[in-house]
């Protein structure tokens, strides 16, 4: 992380003159951990990837007025993915939901990328908070000081929510597991009656 | 447990594939190629003059507008600002309307306003100085001088003896022409049919005071007010030498 934090500062000025080096060394650091971050918002692989490209394309038309270093540019990123995500699943409860029998196109994605369930499940009775919280902890594997600067709070009140994100994550998964067990155990038991 | 939900999230890293971080990288320098967009902050740097030159505007309008108001008199359109400004303002001083009212006749003395207006606007001062709780406050010595300027007003009329309604002659005298303050009469004069009708502001007072018919309304109810025991003004001596004190008089302020 500190490497990543150096190289960024030595890009700052460079982005700021909208440099298109600056921006593919910015995109070589920063691109991956945002992908993921968003992926762990939106559950959805290629939304995260929009969301990676809605933020650079932001960051050039803002560039000239970026203030702050490199840690003020990393903020700034994912303070913007964090939007973007917002925007999407503000969109996602507004869209009806359809039943449908064709294949999953754009919104129905959720279940490619995310091959556990349970986890699936938990983080969806997260609030987008706590969401955000873990992701950029324990995905991304941001410090206290920067996920409080992409948060815009501060670093004592990033321990605390995460630590209550842990427990509240930790409760849900294992109720989760229980109802996946029991059920589990129910279609066996089903399935050994038919025999 | 909590390296277990620490394990389990980390499944949701990712890495972008080669080829859509092409397709990004592709945007972007599109997006960096494009004319520069007028940045946000200076859109705001624009819009940030305007709207501090409107609220200093607007705030030295008022100003302007409720120091214009100050002066105004009963009747002038800036005196509605001037009845809000003062309400706002008697929330800290009460003696604010009195002030007012007071300086507002004075003024209207100073422009020979007609003398009903003036009787008018001296009843709102009365009113005012009565209305206000701590008596020390009170600009009464004030009143008394506005008082005294009517009746000197009066008594300095160029037309003081001609009779209430004649043309004043014409004799050059500094008056202004539009000027419809009567004469002042003194007492004795006019005809003995109207000697006793002494106004409505003298009934029910006992007593002969020998008021004379002519005597201005204002003389008349300062008359009315002595009877009821009050301190007799220098003026109204002045403008009635023949009176004579009455045994509720409390104290008399020699000419």
């Amino acid at each position: 992380m500190t490497r990543a934090r150096d190289a960024l500062e030595e890009h700052v000025d460079g982005v700021r003159t909208r440099s298109e080096e600056a921006f593919s060394a910015v995109y070589a650091l920063m691109a991956n951990g945002l992908a993921s971050y968003a992926n762990g918002m939106l559950r959805d692989r290629l939304a995260a990837e929009d969301s990676v490209q809605q933020a650079f394309l932001e960051l050039a038309r803002a560039a000239p007025n970026l203030r702050g270093d490199g840690r003020s540019l990393r903020a700034w990123l994912y303070r913007s993915v964090r939007y973007s995500c917002l925007d999407e699943i503000r969109r996602r409860e507004r869209r009806p939901e359809v039943v449908t029998d064709q294949v999953p196109g754009a919104g129905y994605r959720d279940e490619i990328d995310l091959p556990d369930p349970a986890l699936q499940a938990a983080l969806l009775a997260l609030s987008e908070r706590q969401r955000s919280l873990l992701v950029l902890r324990h995905v991304v594997g941001l410090s206290g000081a920067q996920v409080a600067k992409a948060m815009e709070t501060n670093r004592t009140a990033v321990y605390a929510a995460t630590a209550r994100a842990e427990r509240r994550l930790r409760q849900l998964l294992e109720g989760v597991e229980s109802e996946h067990v029991a059920a589990s155990v129910s279609v066996e038991r089903e399935v050994l009656d038919e025999r | 447990m909590s390296v277990d939900i620490r394990d389990r999230l980390a499944d949701l890293e990712i890495e972008i594939v080669p080829e859509t971080a092409q397709r990004h990288r592709a945007a972007i320098e599109a997006e960096l190629k494009s004319p520069s967009p007028i940045p946000v902050r200076r859109m705001r740097g624009r819009r940030r003059p305007t709207v501090i030159l409107a609220i200093v505007a607007l705030i030295v309008l008022t100003a302007a507008g409720a120091l214009a108001a100050e002066t105004a008199v009963q009747g002038e359109p800036l005196y509605p600002v001037k009845q809000v400004t003062e309400w706002a303002r008697t929330w800290i001083d009460a003696t604010v309307p009195a002030d007012h009212r007071i300086e507002e006749l004075d003024r209207m003395i100073d422009r020979r306003a007609n003398q009903e207006e003036i009787t008018d606007q001296l009843q709102r001062a009365e009113d005012a100085v009565a209305d206000v709780a701590v008596r020390d406050a009170v600009p009464v010595d004030r009143l008394d001088r506005a008082r005294d300027r009517i009746v000197d007003a009066e008594a300095d009329a160029p037309n003081s003896d001609q009779p209430v309604g004649d043309d004043p002659p014409s004799d050059g005298a500094d008056r202004p022409p539009d000027s419809t303050l009567p004469p002042l009469e003194r007492p004795g004069d006019g005809d003995e049919g109207e000697q006793d009708g002494r106004g409505d502001a003298l009934e029910g007072v006992e007593g002969d005071l020998s008021l004379p018919a002519a005597i201005p309304p204002l003389c008349r109810r300062a008359a009315a007010s002595t009877e009821r025991g009050e301190t007799i003004p220098r003026w109204v001596l002045r403008a009635w030498p023949d009176y004579l004190p009455q045994p509720g008089d409390r104290a008399l302020d020699s000419p």
